[in-house]
């Protein structure tokens, strides 16, 4: 018998009826039919499932069923199904899900696109008993950092057979987050993780289901979760404790837990300017650097202020009496350009880690710079930014979007507690690029992709140095529980010159027309109007779905 | 002497006072700042109804003034009025 390219993997317990033979007809209504649909019965005490197997098996030739002795839970299940697969490629199909017609179509033609693709993820939605479809999750392109804070991928995921077997299966010790593991796993050793943005999954809204009951109907699975993620940080290197988001269960953070504090220089370019603060009248650098000394637990840190010459001299004083023996001032006699600022620091600096942060800023945790260090260790990351907070709480900044070749910062202005689409603003994730007001960066890689271009000496640098980072074969990351404050354009003018849009576009077209870590079907970070209208007219068509028509994703690794 | 100390001591009362209404207008703008949030919030959703009526406009000319017309002839409960 020949291997077909899709096994589709369904352990089944005590499934109802209805929502069986719509799972099972999901499948046998592929438009894609190469492939094998495995059941494996983990001992239903529903004397009917039986029936409904033996039914399933007569229906069509492709279908294979399987019955365990005895309950062994969904892990044991799954990897019976494991046992039973032959197709190239795995599909994880739950016992009362659907899948949308083209679901297999898809997946094997973004295959056929990227042949090294090891993993492909695909966007889903909600469905309840009735049919009726909720709650679209329209995800970005592979974000290895996002998949450390949430288990975003979820439905539909599909494995390259050969790796998960070479992974070894599900593993018993993450019950109720198996998958969720499995991905961590299959993904640090896939040549290609794709990501098909298109709505193929329909996952069941039931109350026994951690779509319909979350953490009420599975509580142990948020926990398998957070081992999850934690075996995979320490398989990984990245030096992190995980912790449980105390309101949202779906949410996780990474709390740094450095075996050793790499030196850091924070290069702060200053021209020793004033503003109010808290109904104050403050020296920013003061003010910055004051809250540096004051909060930081970090021990091997320097800050190189890098002052105009115009600079009051009893600014300087006044940071030497702040900082003392961590300060070192860097002179810039020439015109402003922030770029060349940056570089002037950068090159004086001694640290391992470069932090370029503005002199406008105030720290709020004491952990802040053990958290960017966290990140800007991990080889494969080259810069780390945070969430940055106007004065009066509301939200500054909460990483780059770029949008027809020019960035954007979604959120601007809303509140401090903003979740954002699918909890975007509280989980750590990859983006394209952060603002350089707060940006971490290893000291090589720094040097090895030029600093700061210097072309752009007011706007975009920051942009243009994370696309940088990106085209060296290193990720920008974002990290939420990484706060400051910004007291937003105290350091420069706000405003973009044409030129320097066009600057940017003639650099990076057609790397940021489409930005990777959005998603086709969102505009300005929340769903299109235009895909929430196609949800509606998908339920009065029923049977006839229709989905917003989005480009394929590109290939990612 | 005695002049000098009182100058002091008031100084020191208005220094506090002034520490005591700062913290309240602190306060006061973090307040604030939470219904200042939530109108972006619905601004940038009203953004994005504005260009639905720009796009349904484009395409039907009429459909705004069809609209209005029918709500009008809504009765008032179902108007919401």
């Amino acid at each position: 018998m020949s291997v077909p390219r899709f096994s589709v993997l369904t352990p089944v317990y005590n499934t109802p009826a209805d929502v069986f033979w719509a799972m099972v007809s999901s499948v046998t209504s592929q438009t894609f039919p190469d492939w094998e649909l495995c059941l494996v019965d983990d001992r239903s005490p529903d004397p009917e499932v039986a029936g409904l197997l033996a039914e399933a098996e007569r229906l069509d030739p492709r279908i294979r069923v399987a019955h365990r002795a005895e309950n062994g839970g969904i892990v044991a299940a799954s990897n019976d199904a494991l046992a039973m697969a032959r197709g190239e490629f795995l599909a994880l199909l739950d016992h009362d899900d659907e899948l949308h017609p083209d679901a297999l179509a898809h997946v094997h033609e973004a295959l056929l696109a990227d042949p090294e693709g090891d993993y492909v993820y695909t966007d889903e939605d909600k469905i309840d008993r009735a049919g009726h479809h909720s709650g679209p999750f329209f995800k970005p392109d592979w974000s290895p950092e996002r998949m450390r804070t949430q288990m975003y991928t979820c439905h539909l995921s599909v494995f390259r057979r050969s790796l998960v077997e070479e992974v070894g299966g599900f593993d018993p010790e993450f019950e109720g987050s198996q998958d969720w593991d499995l991905v961590l796993r299959v993904t640090e050793r896939a040549r290609s993780v794709l990501h098909v943005p298109r709505v193929l999954y329909h996952w069941r809204m039931l109350e026994t289901s951690t779509a319909g009951g979350g953490e009420v109907a599975k509580p142990w699975a948020y926990e398998a979760g957070k081992r999850a993620v934690q075996a995979h940080c320490d398989r990984t290197g990245v030096q992190a404790r995980v912790e449980r988001d105390p309101v949202d269960s779906g949410v996780y953070h990474l709390e740094p837990e450095l075996r050793e504090q790499p030196p850091v220089s924070i290069v702060m370019p200053t021209a020793g300017g004033r503003r109010e603060v808290w109904y104050e009248d403050v020296v920013l650098v003061s003010h910055c650097v004051r809250s540096i000394v004051e909060r930081s637990a970090y021990e091997d840190y320097e800050i190189v202020c890098v002052y105009d010459s115009s600079t009051p001299g009893e600014v300087l004083e006044e940071l030497d009496g702040i900082a003392g023996e961590r300060l070192r001032l860097v002179e810039y006699d020439r015109p402003f350009n922030f770029s060349e600022k940056i570089n002037v620091g950068a090159a004086a600096a001694r640290g391992e880690h470069l932090l370029l942060l503005n002199d406008d800023m105030e720290v709020i945790a004491p952990d802040w710079l053990e958290r960017m260090v966290m990140y800007s260790s991990v080889p494969e990351i080259g810069a780390v930014g945070g969430r940055l907070l106007l004065q009066d709480g509301r939200l500054q900044h909460v990483g780059v979007r770029m949008e027809n070749g020019l960035p954007g910062h979604p959120f601007h202005g809303f509140r401090g507690d903003y979740a954002g689409y699918a909890n975007g603003v509280l989980v750590a994730r990859n983006c394209l690029a952060v603002t350089g007001a707060c940006l971490m960066s290893r000291r090589s890689l720094f040097e090895e992709v030029g600093g700061f271009a210097e072309e752009l000496p007011v706007n975009y640098n920051d942009v243009d140095y994370c696309l940088k980072v990106r085209r060296a074969g290193r990720r920008t990351v974002y990290d939420p529980d990484l706060a400051l404050y910004h007291f937003e354009s105290s350091s420069r003018s706000s405003e973009v010159e044409e030129w320097e849009k066009e600057l940017l576009r003639q650099k990076w077209l057609p790397l940021t027309a489409v930005d990777p870590y959005s998603n086709p079907n969102l505009r300005g970070e929340v769903p299109q109007l235009s895909s929430a209208f196609q949800w509606a007219k998908r339920r009065r068509l029923s049977g006839q779905r229709k989905y917003a028509r989005v480009p394929s994703s590109g290939r990612h690794r | 002497m005695a002049e000098a100390s009182n100058l002091q001591e008031e100084l020191a009362r208005q220094e506090k006072e002034i520490l005591r209404l700062r913290s309240l207008l602190i306060a006061k703008d973090a307040e604030m700042a939470e219904v200042k949030g939530r109108l972006a919030e619905l601004e940038h959703y009203g953004q994005r109804l504005l260009v639905l009526r720009a796009r349904i406009v484009a395409r039907v000319p009429f459909a705004m003034g069809l609209a209005r017309a029918i709500y009008r002839l809504l009765p008032r409960r179902l108007r919401g009025a």
